[in-house]
């Protein structure tokens, strides 16, 4: 070639790649602008679902307010003097409140699902008698016609689980195939107890025969939304159950056919207590003697903005712990009070206007450092409770406050000041003695307050059909009352029933009226 | 401490810098030198045996070094080596060799080791070999410290042999563990990584140690040919290029690049741990914001250790930043270097990037490790 050739063909070449280049960097900067806003559209999607999460948060906690005042102001009116039909129709509105605040309370689980901001709150448990107190719970759901199997071994070893975790998920399963077998046998079985190093790894079945699932429905079984029951169900449990197993470093897997029944499978972990099983026998009967408490010496302040809401913790406390209670709309009205008045106790609401909860207990605390004051809250984020705690605030009690959480808060203060702690109705030791095992002290007189509204519901129905010699309605009655009294630990009661049932059943008026009275009398103890 | 920076493009010129700058009376205690796989490193390692200072060194898909006299450099095939003066009892070094699946006993061993030279180590670690455990190995060194910080070896994206040495061996598969005496050296490691998760976040439901099966119970294949229509030709390039971003347990968000589909069982391998019940999504690179991301994660944390001045940097960033910036990667590599407070720097593009100062999950892909170092005075 020639050197003017050459010359000529490096020109060309130098042009050539002068133009790659160009369109080099031209793509170079097209591939990060795509990225760029590959980038920013999927943050803004991200932001949008953390809003609508927020928004459930958000909702379901400002629903739950009013909706505890209708819960609360329907166990006043259980109270009051109401005749059947009436009992009836509260009955139903008690079920879809109860059915209401259920769904907000999952609705709360998922966001905070969704947020990763359940912690799981392990506890030393006895994890055999948890499980068996699940389908305990759940017994007198199941149809008549359906045997419930429990196969759960007396393990030697405590375990450390959350127990309301573990709780909900098979109280969820259990109340599922409740619902779905109406005939044949429901089985609870704890499967596999495996120990890897300090780990327990845990497999529980319950399994039915019931309905079964639709294949198509099968695959998105653990999606929110999702439920095989169109009339009732919310399609949260089965989700929030396998979330909490996955938070358990577990899961749920599903086998089913349609008409022959379903079987879950829950594996979970956790850490085995290197505590020795103490001797039952020796410490189940051992029951100190106490007395009834009272409060009606106690002064408290309410300190909380919504009306509503405050009238009916007035009332409450009023008819269950007969205290005259005073109150205050705010923060700012708070802090007056406390300057001017004596109290023992107060109940401060966190959101309010003027002055909030957080920085009211701030100022109390400049002059007052002894009085306790308990955080009302429907939010339950850890953050809040930190910040209760930093505010100075001694005790955090969640909303809707129920009887039993209330009465916990104000054990504490009155322990403190007597230093003494008596409980002298046997039936109630029984039931305690029963729950404590399971659950702390809160959740147990939640539990015993349950029980205790179901059966003053189901005696006043047993005086009513008794008197119109109503056999069917006795016999449904014997058999919700062997469910509760069973439930609460109380066996010789509940096989009672279960006699009085069989008579209802047998359509045999003459043995129940020779054992009628006596029960009824005996239940009643349960209420002095 | 003093330091000399060296940029060589063959041994013999390395050698020859290195001995001259012995001779005039710098007097180091302790040798970093990264290069391409192209270079003979039998050879290397035999020239190496007659310094009397500590060396450490790996192979690469890149080497990066910056200091006020040269500026900030990102070579390729070529050879990095920077010489410093620390107090030469404030360090101790151990290399060895893995044997097939003990990966974790190295690492346990190595830790132990690291125990009886000082009180509280921190440990600097590089390691070679593309079947080698990382992952196995850190827990096994992480049973006893917990401060890591460190890289595994690359082949200039070759994926056929990674190689790590001392003056004293050349392991092609194993780790080398340099452990700093923290009561003399104050050590502070950063991560940043530029990648971020689209799309639905799914779960991991079936997995060993680095295999992943079954992604939502469906086979883990469909996952990315879903989002990428990939095919065997495509890896490891695609894989690395888009990640799996994993959620742990403990909410600390990792990466790991799929480096193998298995069309046959439907799996697909990942270059780290990926664990059963791991909430993933895929990933994607963030744009130019890949810089303005590094560049902050340093900020963070010499933020929190106020009045800190590094008197060292070691950087070391995924390959797969060096992929994905191509031209722009030198302004990555010059915001690192200014976050650093210009300080002299070092590093090179890795497999897999180690930092972890509190047990969390130490073996990273994709990610951009930063350490920066000073002698306690």
């Amino acid at each position: 070639m020639k050197k003017s050739d050459l010359k000529k063909r490096v020109k060309e070449l130098e042009s050539s790649l002068g133009s790659l280049q160009t369109q080099y960097d031209k793509l170079e900067k097209e591939k990060f602008t795509i990225y760029n806003l590959l980038y920013r559209v999927n943050k803004e999607l991200d932001e949008a679902l953390d809003n609508k999460q927020a928004f459930i948060a958000s909702m379901s906690h400002e629903l739950r307010s009013p909706l505890t005042a209708v819960l609360g102001n329907s166990d006043l009116l259980a109270e009051t003097d109401l005749d059947l039909q009436q009992r009836k129709y509260l009955s139903q509105l008690n079920k879809s409140a109860n059915f209401l605040m259920s769904l907000l309370a999952d609705l709360l689980d998922i966001s905070k699902l969704k947020e990763s901001k359940i912690e799981l709150n392990v506890q030393e448990t006895h994890l055999d008698k948890l499980l068996i107190h699940c389908a305990k719970m759940v017994e007198s759901k199941i149809s008549e016609n359906v045997e419930l199997i429990v196969d759960i071994p007396e393990l030697s070893y405590y375990a450390f689980v959350d127990k309301k975790r573990v709780q909900q998920i098979f109280i969820n399963l259990l109340t599922n195939a409740a619902k779905f077998t109406k005939q044949g046998k429901i089985e609870f079985r704890l499967l596999k107890i495996h120990q890897i190093d300090k780990q327990l790894e845990v497999i529980v079945e319950v399994k039915d025969s019931g309905i079964g699932i639709p294949e198509k429905i099968k695959e998105t079984l653990f999606e929110p939304f999702i439920s095989t029951d169109t009339e009732e169900g919310t399609g949260l449990g089965l989700y929030i159950s396998n979330e909490l197993a996955t938070l358990m470093g577990g899961e749920i897997t599903v086998e089913s056919e349609v008409g022959v029944g379903s079987s879950f499978q829950v594996k979970f972990m956790c850490e085995k207590s290197a505590l020795k099983m103490r001797n039952l026998t020796s410490n189940t009967y051992m029951i100190k003697k106490r007395k009834n408490k009272n409060y009606m010496h106690l002064k408290i302040l309410i300190v909380e903005d919504l009306e509503v809401n405050r009238e009916f913790l007035k009332e409450m406390f009023k008819v269950f712990f007969f205290i005259e209670v005073d109150t205050a709309e705010n923060g700012q009205i708070a802090v007056e009070k406390v300057k001017n008045n004596y109290y023992d106790i107060l109940f401060m609401d966190m959101r309010m206007p003027i002055l909030n909860g957080v920085d009211a207990t701030k100022q109390i605390r400049t002059f007052n450092q002894d009085l306790p004051i308990i955080c009302m809250s429907a939010n339950v984020y850890r953050e809040d409770k930190h910040e209760a705690k930093l505010a100075g605030m001694n005790d955090f009690i969640e909303k809707p406050l129920d009887y039993a959480d209330i009465e916990n808060k104000l054990k504490k203060v009155t322990i403190k000041k007597e230093n003494i702690s008596e409980e002298s109705n046997l039936l109630r030791q029984l039931a305690k003695k029963h729950f404590q095992d399971y659950f702390d002290e809160a959740t147990s007189l939640n539990f015993i307050k349950m029980a205790e509204d179901g059966l003053k519901i189901a005696i006043k129905n047993v005086e009513s059909y008794r008197l119109e010699q109503n056999i069917e309605g006795l016999r449904g009655e014997f058999h919700a009352m062997k469910g509760i009294l069973s439930n609460l630990g109380l066996d010789t009661l509940a096989q009672t029933a279960e006699t009085l049932q069989e008579y209802a059943q047998n359509k045999d008026f003459l043995n129940i009226e020779k054992g009628i009275e006596l029960f009824l009398s005996e239940v009643k103890t349960f209420f002095i | 401490m003093n330091h000399k920076l060296i940029s060589s493009s063959s041994i013999k010129s390395l050698i020859k810098t290195i001995d001259d700058t012995i001779k005039n009376s710098f007097t180091p205690t302790l040798a970093f030198i990264y290069l391409s796989v192209k270079y003979d490193l039998e050879f290397l390692t035999k020239k190496l045996k007659k310094y009397p200072f500590v060396i450490v060194g790996a192979t690469t898909v890149g080497e990066i070094y910056a200091d006020e006299i040269y500026g900030v450099h990102v070579k390729d095939k070529s050879i990095a080596c920077m010489l410093v003066d620390f107090d030469k009892s404030t360090f101790s070094l151990k290399i060895k060799e893995t044997k097939k699946n003990n990966d974790y006993e190295l690492g346990l061993e190595m830790a132990q080791w690291s125990k009886k030279q000082f009180l509280h180590p921190a440990l600097f670690t590089l390691t070679s070999g593309l079947a080698f455990d990382n992952e196995s190995y850190i827990e096994g060194l992480q049973t006893e410290v917990k401060h890591l910080f460190g890289a595994s070896a690359g082949d200039d994206r070759l994926f056929k042999d990674t190689y790590i040495f001392s003056n004293k061996k050349l392991i092609r598969s194993g780790a080398l563990v340099l452990a700093f005496d923290q009561d003399k050296i104050d050590i502070i490691n950063s991560r940043g990584f530029g990648w971020s998760g689209i799309g639905t976040q799914r779960v991991v439901t079936k997995s060993i140690k680095n295999i992943v099966y079954t992604i939502d119970d469906k086979p883990a294949i469909d996952f990315y040919k879903e989002y990428l229509n990939i095919t065997l030709q495509d890896m490891p390039n695609m894989g690395v290029d888009y990640p799996l971003e994993v959620l742990l347990s403990n909410n600390q968000i990792i990466y790991r690049a799929a480096i193998y589909i298995n069309e046959k069982d439907g799996s697909l391998l990942f270059a780290g741990h990926v664990k059963e019940g791991s909430k993933v999504r895929i990933s994607a690179p963030i744009g130019e914001l890949v810089i303005d991301e590094i560049e902050k994660s340093i900020n963070t944390v010499l933020k929190e250790k106020n009045q800190y001045t590094p008197e060292l940097t070691l950087i070391f960033p995924c390959a797969a930043h060096k992929a994905f910036l191509g031209k722009q990667g030198i302004k990555e590599i010059e915001a690192a270097y200014i976050a650093s407070k210009s300080t002299p720097l070092i590093g090179f593009y890795a497999y897999g990037e180690i930092s972890s100062t509190d047990g969390t999950n130490a073996f990273h892909n994709e990610t951009f490790v930063t350490v920066q170092l000073r002698e306690k005075s």
